[in-house]
């Protein structure tokens, strides 16, 4: 809310204070120019009255200051004049003869005699002949009762004028105030009461209707009507925002995919229970990873992931993969990740469903399919495969790489006398021989069919004391007696061929072709030998 | 209507009495041979008390309720009788004047000129005493 401190204009903000300092101003601006106008007029008034006054008393004594003056009585002439320096309006009067001797003088108690300032004449004519001077009285006008007068006049005309432009102020004030100041002040505080949104009204003030606050009242009812149905539409725009939220969120929860999100830098932001289920971490946990690197926590091989994010990044689309998560105790699980960065803020969006089942299954099923049954080595397929990888391997690598082709002698015999369960028997054995000979879980052993065996040993020379002993070894164990399931004891004989990389070619047929020459020469001269290619 | 008639008649009669000059007369042993109007007025309104050759003069004159000393003063100075009655007043109020002597008719008058060389009088009927001479011949005015 606005709070009270706007709620009342105090001080010179007021409008209706203002006006009336405005109106108070102008009432005494005005009085000032009427008082300076009134003093001029007032005083030029009261000169004008003071010589008329003056002039009607004289005029009053006329005729006997000319009888006086006849008669040549100075007693009556001095009577005269000391009854008009009686008189308020004059300072001094004298009655002078046509040669300058003077007849007669009076002045006003309390003023020296003297004739200066405004003053006024008048002949003293015979009062038998109009046409005879016999004298002139000189009245000097009392100046300081002028200026009084005049003063007095225009302080009374300024006061006036003041006391009416101070009546008109207020006035004019209570106008302001009941026709505009308190209907606005009523309008805001009715306002400042409404809810936004609300459907209550301003009311017009009666007599208001069809003036400016009325009008003022309309608009502001106007603004109230949009602002309702704005706000309504807020409304329902937020209740469907919210509930397609609700939706999302509820599908976001609910999902049988797990989906997280994390910033670039791989910490989580946001993941949905699935994850937590998949993660075999709790939601709590999740949260608490906090600033660890989420990717490096919780996928085996995390650089694969950074990869994803840097090709979803710049190729705008999502990417996927099936990726290995840090295991949990023995258990090895598997996830189809889709990972896709958003384009603006580059959050990263992953969508992970558990894969483990399939994975075990496709890798069961790659097994059996690259994986002699019986034996469980690979098969041939696998076997040459496998080959064709670590001739490959070895040949970028500028390394050396030795195949032995092995036949075993004998074995067609005993699966004729004592059937194909002790034949059976005998190559299952015999895998486990070769196995033991071989040792080094990176070399190769495969049966490529029948009684035909490959064995491939890395970094392993024609030289080399390492292929003397492996191959001694696996003509002393495969040459050894095998005690079959009924007690018997069999004996089969082994030949072995062995071509070397770079020695006899650097093709994987080339080597096979080489090592299997090599086998049938010691197949030729007698058993239970090994022979090496002839150089190429 | 009546009141105008009378008044008229009355107007009729007086002019036709009243129809006469004044004479301003003096003692004939009084040096003073010619008097102007306007010297005659000084010496009965008191601006003046003395003749030309400077002797003092007695001036004389009627009752203040003479209906013919009110013709002399409108046919002198123009004045009413009451303004001259006023005007004397006003004088005598400072103290300073003195107006004329009254005499109790005509025939006193002419015994205080006949008398008093300085005297000063006037006369509604030209005088035939060798006694006195006429030093002013004043034409009565028009009664308003």
């Amino acid at each position: 809310m606005t709070g009270a401190a706007v709620s009342r204009v105090r001080g010179t903000r007021s409008l209706q204070l203002r006006f009336m300092l405005l109106a108070f101003a102008s009432a005494a601006l005005l009085a000032v120019v009427a008082a300076t106008i009134a003093y001029q007029f007032g005083q030029a008034r009261a000169l004008a009255s003071s010589r008329s006054n003056v002039e009607a008393v004289v005029a009053a004594v006329e005729k006997t200051l000319s009888i006086g003056a006849f008669a040549n009585d100075p007693v009556l002439l001095q009577e005269v004049v000391s009854g008009l320096a009686r008189n308020e309006w004059v300072d001094v009067a004298e009655v002078v003869a046509p040669d300058g001797h003077r007849l007669a003088q009076a002045a006003r108690p309390g003023v020296g005699p003297g004739l200066q300032g405004s003053s006024l004449q008048r002949p003293v004519l015979s009062p038998f002949d109009g046409s005879e001077r016999l004298a002139l009285l000189r009245i000097q006008i009392n100046e300081a009762r002028v200026r009084a007068d005049a003063d007095r006049e225009a302080y009374t005309l300024a006061a006036a004028m003041a006391g009416q432009a101070a009546v008109l102020a207020i006035v004019l004030y209570l106008l302001a105030a009941r026709l505009v100041s308190r209907p606005i002040v009523r309008l805001a505080s009715a306002l400042r009461r409404m809810r936004p949104g609300a459907e209550e009204r301003l009311e017009t003030p009666p007599g208001h209707a069809h003036d400016e606050i009325g009008v003022l009242i309309a608009g502001a009812n106007s603004l109230l009507d949009s602002n309702e149905r704005a706000l309504q539409t807020e409304r329902q725009l937020r209740a469907a925002v919210e509930a397609l939220e609700a939706q999302y969120r509820q599908i976001f929860d609910a999902s049988s995919a797990g989906i997280f999100v994390v910033d670039g830098q791989g910490q989580l932001i946001n993941a949905n229970p699935t994850v937590s289920r998949l993660l075999s971490l709790s939601m709590a946990e999740l949260r608490a990873l906090g600033e660890q690197d989420f990717i490096a926590r919780v996928f085996q091989r995390p650089e694969q992931v950074r990869q994803m994010m840097a090709e979803a990044a710049q190729r705008g689309e999502a990417v996927s993969a099936d990726l290995e998560l840090v295991p949990v105790g023995e258990a090895r699980r598997w996830v189809h990740c889709l990972i896709s960065v958003q384009p603006v803020g580059g959050a990263v969006e992953g969508v992970i469903y558990d894969v483990t089942e399939r994975k075990t299954h496709e890798n069961a099923v790659r097994h059996r399919a690259e994986h002699d049954g019986l034996t469980q080595l690979k098969n041939r397929a696998a076997g040459e495969q496998t080959l064709d990888r670590l001739v490959q391997e070895a040949r970028e690598g500028d390394a050396s790489l030795s195949v032995v082709c092995i036949d075993l002698d004998g074995f067609k015999r005993i699966n004729d006398t004592h059937g194909h369960a002790a034949g059976d028997a005998v190559l299952v054995a015999c895998a486990e021989r070769m196995r033991a000979a071989v040792r080094r879980s990176s070399d190769l052993v495969a049966r490529l069919g029948g009684d035909e065996f490959l064995v491939a040993l890395r970094d392993v020379g024609p030289g080399d004391a390492v292929l003397t002993q492996v191959m001694t070894q696996l003509i002393e164990g495969l040459s050894q007696p095998i005690v079959l399931a009924s007690g018997e004891a069999v004996r089969v004989g082994v030949s072995l061929g062995v071509a070397c990389l770079p020695l006899h070619g650097d093709q994987p047929a080339v080597l096979l072709g080489a090592a299997d020459e090599a086998l049938y020469h010691v197949k030729r001269n007698g058993k239970l030998a090994f022979a090496l290619a002839l150089p190429g | 209507m009546r009141c105008r008639l009378l008044l008229l008649l009355t107007s009729l009669l007086l002019a036709g009495a009243a129809r006469a000059d004044f004479y301003v007369v003096v003692n004939a042993a009084n040096p003073e041979r010619n008097l102007s109007a306007k010297e005659a007025i000084a010496l009965y309104m008191g601006r003046s008390r003395a003749f030309t050759n400077g002797e003092i003069a007695l001036i004389l004159d009627l009752p203040r309720d003479d209906p013919r000393r009110a013709a002399f003063y409108q046919a002198l100075t123009g004045m009413s009788v009451a303004q001259v009655n006023s005007y004397w007043s006003r004088l005598m109020f400072s103290g300073q004047s003195v107006p004329p002597q009254a005499m109790a008719d005509e025939a006193a008058m002419l015994t205080a000129l006949r008398r008093n060389p300085g005297a000063l009088g006037w006369l509604s009927r030209e005088p035939v005493d060798p006694a006195l001479r006429t030093v002013l011949v004043i034409k009565e005015a028009a009664v308003r």
